[in-house]
C-alpha cells in the first residue's frame, strides 16, 4: 500500500504542476492602457524622505522647495521664490493654491515639521541649519549657523521634501508618502514596486499616464529584456553596450546622454610617489583617455578636462587639459628623479611601483583600471589593481596609505559647485587625497558666504584652476547614461542630474 | 525519539543558533566598512556624507559603543522576540522577513520539486539500467546541469520561454506564472547533484544480497526497484537534500537577482554590504533556525526510512 501511496502522490504532484502550469500559461498579462512602467537599478526600500527621499523625488511623488531645471540651476518648486535676508537668513515665499494629496493646504505651518525633520537628520549633518521658522502663512525663514550660500540647492534633495502633517506619525516617523507632486501614493511592495496614480488636481499640469508603476530591478539585462518584452514601458540605467541594440530594434527608443558624474583617479598626496606632484602629472599624460571613451565606453560619455562637464553646467571653469603624451609623462617621470630600469623606473633603489584599488559596484572600473595599467606600465610604473568593496577603500583610503583610487562619483548632485569643498577641502573634504591648500580652503569658504554669482564662479573657477595644477584627483571620463523606452513613449527629456524623471510629461500612444 | 533526547536536541540547537548570532556578529564587526558610512550613502543616493553625518548617526545608533555591548543589546531585543529596525529604511527588521519570506519559501519548494521531478525518475532509471543509453544520456544530462552556471541557465529560459515563445513573463514575483522560470533554472542544477547520487546509491542497494535474493525468488523488477531497493537508497539522498538547501539559499541570491523576486538573498547579500547589522543578524538567525530544523526534519526521515537509525534518548 506504502508503494501506491507515493507513486499517486507524485503522478498527483506532477499532473497537478502540469495542470496548475497550462493555466498560469494561458493567463497572458493583460496590458493595461493607461499604466506606464519604469525599471531602474534600486529597489524601495523606505517611505520615508529622510531615507529615499530622491527616489520619491524622482518619481515626482514629492516636490521640494526647489527643483533643479534642465540646465542644472535652482529653479522654483513649492518655493516661488527665495532670497538672502542677512548673511545667516534666507526667506522663502510657498506658491499659492498648492494642496498635499490628502487635500491638506501647503502653508508655512503645514511644511514645517517636514523640513526641521530633514535638516535635523544624519543625512543634511553637512548643511548648517539652524532653525527653521513659519514667519508668515506662506513665508519661511531659514537660520544657518554660518552664512552658506549653498542652502537653496539643498532645498532641492529629495531628503527635503515636505509631506502631509498628517503623515508624520506621533514617533516621528513617516506613514505614508502624500506630497504634493504629479503623481500619488497608491501602494508599494518593500523592495519591489510602487504604484502611484495621476493627482487630479494637480497644481501644474496634470500627468498623462494614469498608473504609474515603479520597479525596481537591480541586474540590467534584466532591466533591458523586460523593457524588450513589453513588461517595461522605461528601463533607466542601461549598459552602454545596449544603447545600439535599442536603437536597431523598431520597437524600442535609446536615449543616451551625458550626466555630471566622472570618473577619477584619487591619488594619496601623503605618502611616495604621488606625495610628488611630476608623477600625479605624468600618470595624466601617460592616459589616453580617448581610447578609454572609444573602446570601454562605446563611444558614449566623454573625457574629463576638471570636475564639471561644460556642456552640462555653466560652473566649468576653463582649464588646461591633460593632453595624451607619453613622452611628456616619460619625461616628467626622469625629472622627478624616476630613471629608466629595464621595464619599469627605480628611484634611489626603489621600483616606481604602484596600485590602483578600485570597485566593481559601478560597471567597467576594474575593466577601465585595467587599461590604465596597461597605458601607465609603457611609460614605467609597474601597476597592480585591487578591486574591493568600495566602503572598505573608503575606510582603508581615510585612515592609511594608498597610491591611487579610480573612484566614480556625481560631481553635481545637488547643483551647486560647493560640492568642490566636498573633494578638495582641506578638514571637510569627503574625499581621501589629503590635499590642503589654503588658498582652495580660502576660495570655498569664501564662495559659501557670498550670494553673488559672479564672484562665486570666480572662486571657483579658481579652485577648479588650483585642483589642475595640483592634481590631487585626476579627471578621466564623464558618464552617459542609456535609457531605453518603448517606441511609443513620447516627450521623454531627459534630466541632466537625474533628481527627477519627468514622467508626467510623458505620453503613450497605443 | 524520548523527552529527554529532545530536550537533548533543543539545547543543542539553542547552543547553535547562539554561535552563529555571535559569530556573525563579530564578523561583521571586524569586516572593514562604517555601516554609518554605508547606510548614509545609501540614503543620499549614492553620495558620501561628510564626517558630521557620520558621527550623527553612529551616535544616533549607538554604534560607537563597544562590540560586546551592542552584540548584548541585540541579543536582549531578539530574546524578547525584537530583531530591532533596518538603519537604512528604518523598517521592522521581522516585518521585512516576512515579507520576504513567501518568495523564497516558494522558490526553495518549487526548485526542490522540479529537482525531485527530474532526478528521482532520471536516478532509478539510470540505475535500473546501467551502461545503457538512457543511463548515458542521463549522466551527461546531470553533468551539464551541475556544469552550467545558474545565471546563465536563468538568461537563456528568460530569451527562449519569455522573447521567443512568449510563454512566460521576464521577470517579476506578481503571481506562480513568475515562479516557474527561475523554479526550473535553480531546480535543474540541484536535480543533477540528485539524480547522480540517486544512481550510485541505487546501485550500491541492487548489488545488496538481499536484492539478489529477492530477484531469485522471482518478484517483479518493478516491485524489487521501488520497494525493496528505492527506500533504501533513500537515505543518503535525503541527507543531501537537506544540504541542497543551502545551495537554495546560495542560489537563490542569484536567482533572485536576475529574477527580480525579493527574497531572503538579497536582503542578506545587501544587508552585509550596507554593514545593516540589525538585519544581516535577524535574517542569519532565521537561516539558522532553518538549517538547524532541516538538519532535525532530515534525522527524524532517517528513522523513518530505517528504523535501525537511533536518535538518541536511551540507547538500548
Amino acid at each position: 500500500m506504502y508503494k501506491f501511496t507515493r507513486r499517486q502522490t507524485l503522478f498527483a504532484a506532477a499532473a497537478g504542476i502540469s495542470g496548475l502550469s497550462g493555466y498560469w500559461l494561458q493567463s497572458g498579462e493583460s496590458v493595461d492602457d493607461d499604466t506606464f512602467r519604469v525599471g531602474s537599478p534600486w529597489t524601495p526600500d523606505a517611505i520615508d524622505p529622510v531615507a529615499n527621499g530622491w527616489l520619491w523625488r524622482r518619481l515626482n511623488v514629492l516636490e521640494p522647495l526647489l527643483t533643479v531645471d534642465y540646465d542644472a540651476t535652482v529653479s522654483p518648486g513649492l518655493a516661488t521664490d527665495w532670497h538672502m535676508v542677512n548673511d545667516r537668513t534666507w526667506e522663502f515665499t510657498l506658491r499659492e493654491g498648492v494642496t498635499f494629496h490628502d487635500g491638506t493646504e501647503v502653508t508655512a505651518e503645514t511644511v514645517l515639521p517636514s523640513l526641521t525633520r530633514a535638516f535635523e537628520s544624519s543625512s543634511m549633518a553637512a548643511v548648517p541649519v539652524e532653525s527653521v521658522e513659519a514667519a508668515a502663512d506662506r513665508t519661511i525663514i531659514i537660520q544657518t549657523t554660518v552664512p552658506f550660500s549653498p542652502l537653496p540647492a539643498h532645498c532641492t534633495r529629495g531628503i527635503t521634501c515636505p509631506v502631509s502633517p498628517s503623515a508624520i506619525a506621533n514617533d516621528g516617523s513617516i506613514t505614508e508618502p502624500i506630497g504634493t507632486g504629479p503623481f500619488q501614493f497608491e501602494n508599494w511592495e518593500p523592495s519591489s514596486t510602487i504604484t502611484t496614480t495621476a493627482t487630479p488636481d494637480y497644481h501644474g499640469s496634470t500627468a498623462h499616464i494614469e498608473t504609474l508603476i515603479y520597479e525596481g530591478i537591480t541586474d540590467d539585462q534584466t532591466r533591458r529584456l523586460k523593457l524588450e518584452n513589453g513588461e517595461l514601458d522605461m528601463a533607466r540605467i542601461l549598459p552602454n553596450k545596449a544603447a545600439d541594440t535599442l536603437a536597431s530594434s523598431p520597437d524600442l527608443t535609446a536615449h543616451t546622454y551625458k550626466i555630471p558624474r566622472a570618473r577619477y583617479l584619487v591619488f594619496d598626496l601623503d605618502s611616495a610617489p604621488f606625495a610628488d606632484r611630476k608623477v600625479r602629472r605624468a600618470v595624466m599624460y601617460a592616459i589616453d583617455r580617448d581610447h578609454i571613451v572609444d573602446s570601454l565606453l562605446n563611444g558614449l560619455g566623454s573625457k574629463a578636462i576638471g570636475p564639471f562637464p561644460a556642456d552640462v553646467t555653466e560652473w566649468a571653469a576653463e582649464l588646461e587639459p591633460y593632453e595624451y603624451s607619453p613622452d611628456k609623462a616619460r619625461r616628467l617621470l626622469t625629472e622627478a628623479g624616476w630613471e629608466p630600469d629595464g621595464d619599469t623606473r627605480t628611484r634611489d633603489g626603489d621600483t616606481l611601483s604602484v596600485s590602483i584599488w578600485t570597485y566593481n559596484t559601478r560597471p567597467l572600473l576594474p575593466t577601465i583600471a585595467e587599461v590604465i595599467q596597461t597605458q601607465l606600465q609603457a611609460v614605467g610604473f609597474d601597476v597592480d589593481i585591487s578591486v574591493m568593496e568600495s566602503s572598505t577603500i573608503k575606510e582603508q583610503a581615510t585612515n592609511g596609505e594608498f597610491d591611487t583610487v579610480l573612484w566614480s562619483s556625481s560631481v553635481l548632485w545637488y547643483p551647486d559647485p560647493d560640492r568642490l569643498s566636498d573633494l578638495v577641502h582641506s578638514e571637510t573634504a569627503t574625499m581621501f587625497s589629503g590635499y590642503e591648500s589654503e588658498a582652495v580652503d580660502r576660495h570655498l569658504e569664501a564662495a559659501r558666504r557670498t550670494a553673488d554669482r559672479d564672484e562665486r564662479f570666480e572662486r571657483y573657477a579658481a579652485v577648479q584652476r588650483r585642483m589642475q595644477r595640483d592634481l590631487p584627483l585626476g579627471w578621466l571620463t564623464y558618464y552617459a547614461n542609456v535609457i531605453g523606452t518603448r517606441a511609443d513613449v513620447e516627450g521623454y527629456q531627459p534630466h541632466p542630474i537625474e533628481s527627477c524623471y519627468h514622467l508626467e510629461e510623458v505620453t503613450q500612444r497605443r | 525519539m524520548t523527552g529527554a533526547g529532545l530536550c537533548k536536541r533543543l539545547l543543542t540547537m539553542a547552543i547553535v543558533l547562539l554561535g552563529v548570532s555571535l559569530l556573525t556578529y563579530g564578523l561583521v564587526f571586524v569586516t572593514p566598512g562604517d555601516p554609518a558610512r554605508t547606510i548614509l550613502t545609501q540614503q543620499m543616493g549614492g553620495q558620501a556624507p561628510s564626517q558630521d553625518a557620520v558621527d550623527q548617526f553612529r551616535a544616533e545608533n549607538g554604534l560607537d559603543d563597544p562590540f560586546i555591548v551592542q552584540y548584548a543589546r541585540w541579543m536582549g531585543n531578539a530574546l524578547q522576540g525584537d530583531l530591532g529596525q533596518s538603519y537604512y529604511s528604518d523598517r521592522s527588521v521581522s516585518d521585512m522577513i516576512v515579507q520576504r519570506l513567501p518568495n523564497t519559501i516558494g522558490l526553495a519548494v518549487a526548485s526542490m520539486l522540479v529537482a525531485l521531478v527530474i532526478a528521482l525518475p532520471a536516478g532509478i532509471a539510470s540505475a535500473s539500467n546501467p551502461g545503457s543509453r538512457i543511463d548515458y544520456a542521463a549522466q551527461i544530462g546531470s553533468l551539464i546541469g551541475v556544469s552550467m552556471p545558474n545565471f546563465w541557465l536563468g538568461y537563456l529560459l528568460i530569451i527562449v520561454c519569455a522573447l521567443r515563445l512568449n510563454l512566460l513573463p521576464v521577470a517579476g514575483a506578481a503571481g506562480p506564472k513568475y515562479l516557474v522560470l527561475p523554479s526550473l533554472t535553480l531546480g535543474s542544477g540541484m536535480a543533477a547533484v540528485i539524480a547522480r547520487l540517486v544512481r550510485t546509491a541505487m546501485l550500491d542497494v541492487l548489488d545488496d544480497a538481499y536484492i539478489q535474493a529477492a530477484r531469485s525468488k522471482g518478484l517483479r523488477e518493478r516491485i524489487l526497484v521501488y520497494k525493496h531497493a528505492l527506500r533504501n537508497a533513500l537515505v543518503p539522498v535525503v541527507t543531501i537534500i537537506g544540504l541542497q538547501l543551502s545551495y537554495v539559499l546560495n542560489g537563490a541570491v542569484v536567482i533572485e537577482v536576475v529574477f527580480q523576486r525579493p527574497g531572503l538573498g538579497t536582503l542578506l547579500v545587501d544587508a552585509i554590504f550596507a554593514r545593516d547589522y540589525p538585519v544581516v543578524q535577524g535574517v542569519t538567525l532565521l537561516i539558522g533556525v532553518i538549517f538547524v530544523l532541516v538538519n532535525f526534519a532530515v534525522d527524524l526521515t532517517y528513522s523513518r526510512l530505517d528504523p535501525r537509525i537511533d536518535l538518541g534518548g536511551e540507547h538500548t
